[in-house]
């Protein structure tokens, strides 16, 4: 629809056919008249007064969309208002150029409630419980039919309430405690709570929250999964581990014990012994990798038991060393210990921490270069810790490098399986884990020219 | 501890016969008297008759496992500050033992825990050696 009305009176001058069509009306009785005349008060009032802007300010208006009363029911316009100028530079005549936009309108609400529609099935057949609260105060403001299925409160029951005042609800966010975490953050993830349902049954959960706007309103989105089946079954996983761990370690046991008595009788002959000797490393070969795969899955279930405690860190350095000592001396390394004066002690788990340098050393040794004879273990004081680095001559791939530093399980450089058959891959990922429940990190370099090292640090005793 | 006349009596409680027939005829070798319990009820009716000067316990064993005969064997007078080795081959043994309330007794330092896996004979005589102060 095009039309021109005369700047001063704001009557119709012009009019064209689209805007017969649209409003239902012959153009001939616009002519001379204003908007007064055709449509109700307040709607001509609101037509008057985005006149009046556009002229008085000497510039276009725009109305993204107006509402307008024609014999064919209420339109919706999107509308441009642009004042004409006679030669003196002042507003003549004000041009009007409506496009009807009811239909794209209806359809844009049509394809609103059609995605709103969708969401909604989304939130209604999801197989978890869906909880939708108010960031301010945590009330209940929507919760899908899964919640009652799994917690057993129906959404009448919840609506209104808040979090907290909800049993099996208060259990996963501790009395505000992570309800206030949540607000702060914007997000919240954990990945095994209990709680009681209203049937009173004890189940596991997985919990994921985040916050988002809606409107202008903040709120949080509260997704609870049930891991039940998933913590029996690792908790089985663990429990078979453990037991399967003694039924190994039972007759390798026995292996180990009787070859040191046969060993002992002194009765044999060098071939005879020297057998025997290939039986001792087969068999504690076998006692390790039992060792690891237990230490994986301690680690992995959570179960690493850390006793801390005051440590002499050279000593526990020179333990280890000793320790490896025979294995370095076969394998024609020898090992230097450099240390500064004047040691403290550190705070550590002395068992774990030994088997963390023992596990970085056996890997020195093995993978040190064939010519090379030194392996060199340093302690750094530094202010808060103590730096031990272990370095050797050989160095790591480029591609194993990236794969280690990802501390992955069962990593091992392509050509460790022809210097050091026995590996598991899985040393560097216990020692990782062992160093960080210390407090530690751990890091390496490695180059062709340097050869590798690898870093860890201890933290130092806050005692004396 | 010092028994001069006498021979040095060590109870091992093991049901592996492969294992405690290897022990005996290390600990007999090294001039130690054995006695010898394949099971906790058994263990505990020979700790409580013949008071031996230390004792190995092996924890999972049929009927009365190794705690559960720690546990009784606390209640007694004499069993209550009796030294004891456990050699055991079951992770997480100690949290298992806090669990029954019978934690290691710092000051008495009753018991301690041995894997076996870990541990050669040489190694065990040792320790024994150190515990009875011999």
């Amino acid at each position: 629809m095009i039309f021109v009305k005369d700047a001063k009176n704001l009557k119709f001058e012009l009019f064209n056919h689209a805007g017969e069509m649209l409003l239902g009306q012959k153009r001939k009785d616009f002519y001379g008249k204003s908007d007064y005349d055709f449509f109700p008060k307040n709607e001509a009032n609101f037509f008057i007064k985005k006149d009046r802007e556009t002229l008085n300010n000497k510039k276009l208006v725009e109305i993204l969309e107006e509402p307008i009363k024609t014999s064919n029911g209420i339109r919706f316009l999107h509308t441009k208002k642009i004042p004409l100028y006679d030669e003196n530079g002042k507003p003549e005549f004000l041009l009007g150029i409506s496009e009807d936009i009811t239909e794209r309108k209806k359809l844009e609400e049509k394809l609103k409630n059609s995605m709103e529609d969708k969401y909604r099935k989304l939130f209604e057949s999801a197989r978890e419980s869906i909880l939708i609260l108010d960031w301010e105060n945590g009330e209940i403001t929507d919760s899908n039919p899964f919640v009652q299925t799994f917690l057993g409160y129906s959404a009448d029951e919840l609506i209104g309430k808040k979090i907290f005042e909800i049993t099996p609800l208060n259990d996963i966010i501790k009395n505000k405690e992570r309800f206030n975490e949540l607000k702060e953050k914007g997000y919240a993830y954990y990945d095994n709570l209990s709680l009681e349902t209203k049937f009173g049954e004890k189940k596991h959960v997985e919990f994921i929250s985040n916050v988002y706007l809606v409107g202008d309103k903040k709120v949080i989105q509260c997704n609870i999964r049930d891991i039940t089946e998933r913590f029996i079954l690792d908790e089985a996983k663990s429990g078979f581990l453990s037991i399967a761990s003694h039924q190994l370690r039972t007759p390798l046991s026995m292996t180990k014990w009787v070859l040191e008595s046969l060993i002992q009788q002194g009765s044999l002959n060098l071939k005879q012994q020297s057998k025997l000797n290939d039986l001792v490393y087969s068999n504690e070969r076998l006692i390790k990798l039992v060792n690891d795969l237990l230490n994986v899955s301690t680690i992995d279930t959570g179960k690493l038991e850390i006793n801390k405690k005051e440590v002499d860190i050279l000593k526990l350095v020179n333990d280890s060393v000793e320790s490896i000592k025979a294995f370095a001396n076969k394998k024609q390394k020898e090992i230097k210990i450099i240390a500064p004066e004047n040691i403290k002690n550190v705070n550590c788990d002395p068992v774990l921490v030994s088997e963390a340098l023992e596990n970085l050393l056996t890997n020195a040794v093995n993978y040190s270069l064939i010519g090379s004879k030194e392996i060199k273990i340093t302690i750094n004081d530094r202010s808060e810790d103590y730096m031990i680095s272990v370095h050797n001559a050989g160095s790591i791939e480029k591609s194993v490098q990236e794969k280690i530093k990802k501390y992955d399980k069962f990593v091992r450089g392509a050509n460790a399986p022809g210097i050091q058959p026995t590996g598991s891959g899985l040393g560097l990922y216990i020692t990782k884990k062992v160093i960080e429940a210390n407090g530690g990190s751990i890091w390496f370099e490695s180059s062709a020219k340097d050869g590798t090292t690898f870093y860890l640090t201890i933290i130092k005793s806050k005692l004396k | 501890m010092n028994k001069t006349n006498k021979k040095i009596l060590i109870l091992v409680v093991e049901d592996e016969k492969i294992l405690i027939r290897t022990l005996e005829e290390r600990l007999a070798a090294e001039g130690f008297e054995v006695t010898k319990a394949y099971d906790g009820d058994q263990g505990l009716q020979l700790a409580l008759i013949e008071h031996p000067d230390l004792i190995l316990l092996d924890i999972l064993m049929p009927n009365v496992d190794g705690l559960e005969m720690l546990k009784k064997l606390r209640e007694d007078a004499w069993g209550k500050y009796a030294p004891v080795i456990i050699l055991t081959n079951v992770k997480d043994t100690e949290t298992m033992a806090k669990g029954m309330g019978i934690g290691m007794d710092g000051l008495n330092n009753t018991y301690e825990y041995m894997v076996k896996t870990d541990w050669s004979l040489d190694a065990i005589i040792g320790r024994i050696r150190e515990r009875l102060n011999i």
